[in-house]
């Protein structure tokens, strides 16, 4: 497996969030396959852009916001395109004219 | 015997309890024989332990550990893993399984719903209704499973058999059937012919050996390397079909390549490029950037922005070229209409309208109209009427007969 980018890690995060609704630490951690510390900084990062809501209480929970929707989309397209890019930049015999 | 307990660090031989077996941190059961321990009550793990042979209870209930069963286990109630895995080299036959980190099936599982929160690897099979998966689920065999809903990737070596699929990540599939939705963020693909109803996949889907479906919304690029049959696609970015494709109708935001023929009921729409390596046959067609094929055939409308380009013509109702586009290959049509500055090869038409500095080849029309300083390098034969401003350059002198050529397609 290619080693992940922050903003990989980000995206995965945010899918977490994004299924299980209010979410615990732990299992968001399971989720992305990172220890607790390291994702705690995440979120906290995730949380500063806007794009993750921390819920206090008796346990601490995090959700997506509906900005963090917004950027899992896009990250999702771009992600595919510059997959794409990365294979093939023109088609065989195109001429790139219109 | 009744309610037993296994202390730390123990190890004991078992064949049966009636009631609760518990088991503390690091106990080691073994079966006695080939039988599966039976446990009448629920079995409760209180850190890691380890099982050799198969296991029956009510319920499984671990707390913060791992727990190894080196043979089957069966429990008719729950099974619930609290931070914590489940490794089973056997299969695993359970109502329903939640584990929080990582549960491992060596062969065959079945359950009404799984839920584990990091990956879930199935050696064998998988029957359920529902597998919801933070992380990743992979499935050596076949899944047969109404809804997958993952965070991460899934795999499924098999044929899949499901409902809906959703996943945030990655899938992918051995082909099969996906009876409605599959709904994956980042790239789907299937590695043999799929059956499905709907493609809603933000990224990237690849289809190995083509399909047969429905609809097809894709944020990014859709491949299928073999024949397609769809109701419709919808793509933002890319799509290519290496084989046939059959259909409804297309929208394309980017660009469209098909190596094979097409074949729509209704219409197409691109806003880039796109390129049929065979026949394109369809209702009506609006290309803004261009288009190529073998040849085009349009029950009603064609209208393009840019460059049309075939290698044995273009046929419709009516054929309408936007300013400064280009058309390669005869257009035959009912009515022609050319915007300015465009440059076409032959046409044939009942009524064909040029616009100024419009450059053509051959034109056979009952009517013609050509605009101010339009130049024909070839003939202009006409059965009823030509109409042309003063400026404009024939190559020859329009002819009048009532014989027109028979257009070629």
């Amino acid at each position: 497996m290619a080693k992940r980018s922050r903003v990989d890690i980000y995206s995965e995060i945010l899918e977490a969030l994004k299924r299980r609704g209010p979410t615990k630490i732990t299992r968001v951690s399971y989720a992305v396959g990172l220890p607790v510390d390291r994702i705690k900084r995440f979120l906290t990062d995730l949380s500063s852009f806007g794009l993750v809501r921390i819920l206090t209480g008796e346990d601490t929970s995090y959700s997506i916001t509906h900005r963090g929707l917004e950027f899992l989309e896009a990250y999702w397209k771009l992600a595919s395109f510059l997959k794409f890019l990365g294979e093939k930049t023109t088609l065989e015999g195109d001429s790139g004219e219109l | 015997m009744g309610d037993f307990t296994v202390p730390r660090n123990a190890t004991v031989k078992l064949t049966k309890v009636d009631g609760q077996l518990h088991l503390l941190e690091r106990a080691r059961v073994q079966a006695e024989g080939e039988s599966p321990i039976e446990i009448s009550g629920e079995v409760i793990c209180e850190g890691d332990a380890e099982i050799e042979g198969s296991l029956t209870c009510s319920r499984l209930n671990v707390d913060h550990g791992r727990v190894e069963i080196s043979g089957d286990l069966k429990s008719t109630g729950e099974i619930d893993v609290e931070h914590g895995e489940l490794r089973i080299d056997g299969s695993l036959d359970a109502s329903s399984v939640e584990v929080d980190a990582r549960l491992f099936v060596g062969k065959s599982a079945t359950a009404r719903d799984f839920d584990v929160g990091g990956t879930f690897d199935v050696g064998g099979s998988i029957n359920a209704t529902k597998v919801e998966v933070g992380g990743s689920f992979r499935v050596e065999g076949d899944a047969n499973v109404e809804e997958i809903d993952v965070g991460g990737r899934v795999e499924v070596n098999g044929r899949i058999k499901c409902v809906r699929l959703d996943a945030g990540g990655s899938a992918q599939v051995g082909g099969g059937e996906i009876s409605r939705t599959i709904d994956v963020g980042g790239t789907f693909a299937s590695l043999k012919p799929l059956k499905f109803d709907k493609i809603d996949v933000g990224g990237t889907v690849t289809l190995d050996e083509g399909g047969e479906g429905g609809t097809i919304d894709v944020g990014g690029r859709f491949e299928s390397k073999g024949n397609l049959t769809f109701e419709s696609i919808d793509v933002g970015g890319t799509v290519d079909i290496n084989g046939n494709g059959e259909g409804e109708e297309v929208d394309i935001g980017g660009m469209l390549e098909v190596s094979g023929n097409l074949h729509l009921k209704g219409d197409l729409e691109i806003g880039g490029k796109a390129r049929i390596g065979g026949i394109l046959k369809l209702a009506s067609l609006e290309v803004g950037g261009m288009i190529e094929a073998d040849l085009i055939e349009a029950e009603d409308e064609i209208e393009v922005g840019g460059r049309l380009r075939t290698t044995k013509g273009t046929k419709a109702k009516t054929i309408e070229l936007g300013h400064r586009s280009e058309a390669i290959g005869v257009l035959v049509g009912g009515r022609v209409k050319i915007g300015d500055n465009a440059r076409v090869e032959d046409v044939y038409a009942d009524t064909v309208e040029m616009g100024e500095r419009v450059r053509a080849g051959n034109v056979y029309a009952k009517n013609a109209r050509f605009e101010s300083r339009c130049r024909i390098s070839g003939e202009v034969r006409y059965s009823e009427k030509v109409e042309a401003e003063s400026d404009v350059e024939f190559a020859k002198p329009p002819t009048k007969t009532d014989n027109l050529p028979k257009p070629p397609l």
